[in-house]
């Protein structure tokens, strides 16, 4: 192949589109591989022609194009990046705008109308705070009365002497060993009305119950007292006291 | 003498040597061939990765041919290589034919991209760009007409009211504008690149 048949028939620009016929390309691979000017053409033509056909799809060689469309190259990756980031600086400076300004005077509001009810609540706690609590004060010389068992209607009463400002009696029954693991105390007055009961006692190391009862309900006077095994069931009545009040 | 029977004497001279046990005369020839093998690799497979084992399968078998001096003859060297590398082409597709992986560039349609996008890079785009700023509105249309929407060199005569030679004319001008550039730019960058070397 002659370089006047490959300039007059354009062979280069038609291999490079890929208009040429089999062996008219056949023909041509042969020659460049031994024509460094031919080879060195090829290579210009094939970027040429991917440049303009790359420039015609971006419209810069439309009929209206004023001039040249910035080009997607490596060097323009920044502008999209700019946009991106303008927009989320322009989305974030709102968002600290509303919180500044809305939401940040409310929560203070909010803030300071919590701190005042707290303070109300504290003030309004505090003597109630100062008044000791009798249940939850140590008790001295607390009164105790060790039951008996009845053993008759003639038999006296077990005497339990309660000062005015005792708040509890300590009642102490000895029970014999048996099969019952929690027992139940009822207090009842001498007329039969209920007066305390006690569940779910259970024996102390030394084989007795112990409870403190609120002398409230434990005006001077007799009182009966019932033992019940309570567990396992079956329950039963183990026992039956008399107790009376007295005052020093 | 002509430049390719100038050539023709080097290719004799390199299978002398390279018969020789001459290691750099391998060296030499793979240098001044490796660049047309991979293109016409590139060309037909569409594939950088393709085109490089398609280069080196090439010249293993083209430096074995030589060494057992299969080559018919020494002066027809360039012929040689090429009919070698559309072999190790062929098989390539033939390969992945049998496989079922892919099909030849040519029959497969839109689903390989074409081999031009391989050649634009932004230096390209740049250059382009310079060369369509010197162009009249005219000239832009008939490049446009005559690469993108491949129109027939009739029709852009008749759209464009510009002559069949006159198109040819712009093609070549703006060709050669290109070529001009494109060869400055790679002279700058390529001086740019030896300064931060040195």
């Amino acid at each position: 192949m002659m370089h006047q048949q490959i300039e007059e028939q354009e062979i280069i620009e038609r291999y490079v589109r890929d208009q040429l016929a089999p062996e008219e390309k056949r023909a041509f691979e042969e020659h460049f591989f031994s024509c460094e000017e031919c080879f060195d053409k090829v290579q210009v033509t094939e970027r040429f022609v991917a440049g303009i056909r790359d420039a015609a799809g971006r419209g810069m060689l439309a009929e209206d194009a004023r001039g040249p469309i910035p080009l997607r190259s490596t060097h323009t990756w920044w502008v999209p990046a700019f946009g991106v980031s303008a927009c989320a600086a322009v989305i974030l400076a709102a968002i600290t705008g509303w919180l500044y300004l809305v939401q940040v005077p409310r929560i203070r509001g909010q803030l300071s109308q919590s701190a005042a009810e707290l303070r109300k609540a504290q003030q309004e706690r505090a003597p109630m705070e100062q008044q000791p609590q009798v249940g939850m004060q140590a008790e001295v010389n607390v009164p105790l009365v060790m039951l008996q068992t009845t053993r008759g209607l003639q038999s006296s009463p077990t005497d339990a002497i309660l000062p005015a400002d005792a708040a509890q009696l300590v009642l102490w029954i000895d029970v014999d060993s048996g099969h019952y693991r929690t027992y139940r105390v009822e207090i009842s007055t001498a007329a039969g009305k209920p007066v305390e009961t006690l569940q779910h006692l259970t024996r102390n190391s030394y084989h007795a119950l112990a409870a403190s009862v609120p002398s409230e309900g434990l005006q001077p006077g007799e009182f009966q007292i019932k033992l019940f095994g309570e567990e396992p069931l079956p329950g039963s009545l183990l026992a039956e006291y008399r107790m009376r009040i007295r005052r020093p | 003498m002509r430049e390719d029977q100038a050539l023709g004497s080097v290719d004799v001279q390199f299978v002398a040597d390279i018969q020789n046990g001459n290691a750099a005369a391998e060296t030499a020839l793979y240098e001044r061939y490796c660049a047309k093998v991979y293109y016409v690799a590139l060309r037909e497979s569409r594939s950088p990765q393709d085109a490089e084992d398609v280069r080196a399968e090439t010249f293993l078998r083209v430096l074995q041919a030589i060494r057992g001096n299969q080559v018919r003859s020494a002066a027809a060297l360039p012929a040689f290589i090429l009919g070698t590398t559309r072999n190790v082409l062929h098989e390539l597709f033939s390969r992945r034919r049998q496989t079922g992986k892919t099909t030849e560039p040519e029959t497969a349609g839109l689903a390989i991209p074409s081999h031009e996008k391989l050649f634009l890079d932004s230096e390209v785009q740049q250059t382009i760009a310079q060369i369509i700023v010197r162009l009249k509105p005219r000239e832009r249309d008939l490049l446009r007409m005559h690469f993108y929407e491949e129109l027939p060199a009739e029709e852009i005569a008749r759209r464009s009211g510009i002559a069949r030679e006159r198109v040819r004319l712009v093609k070549s001008r703006a060709l050669r504008h290109f070529r001009e550039l494109y060869n400055r730019h790679r002279a700058t960058q390529n001086n740019r690149t030896d300064t931060k070397q040195g």
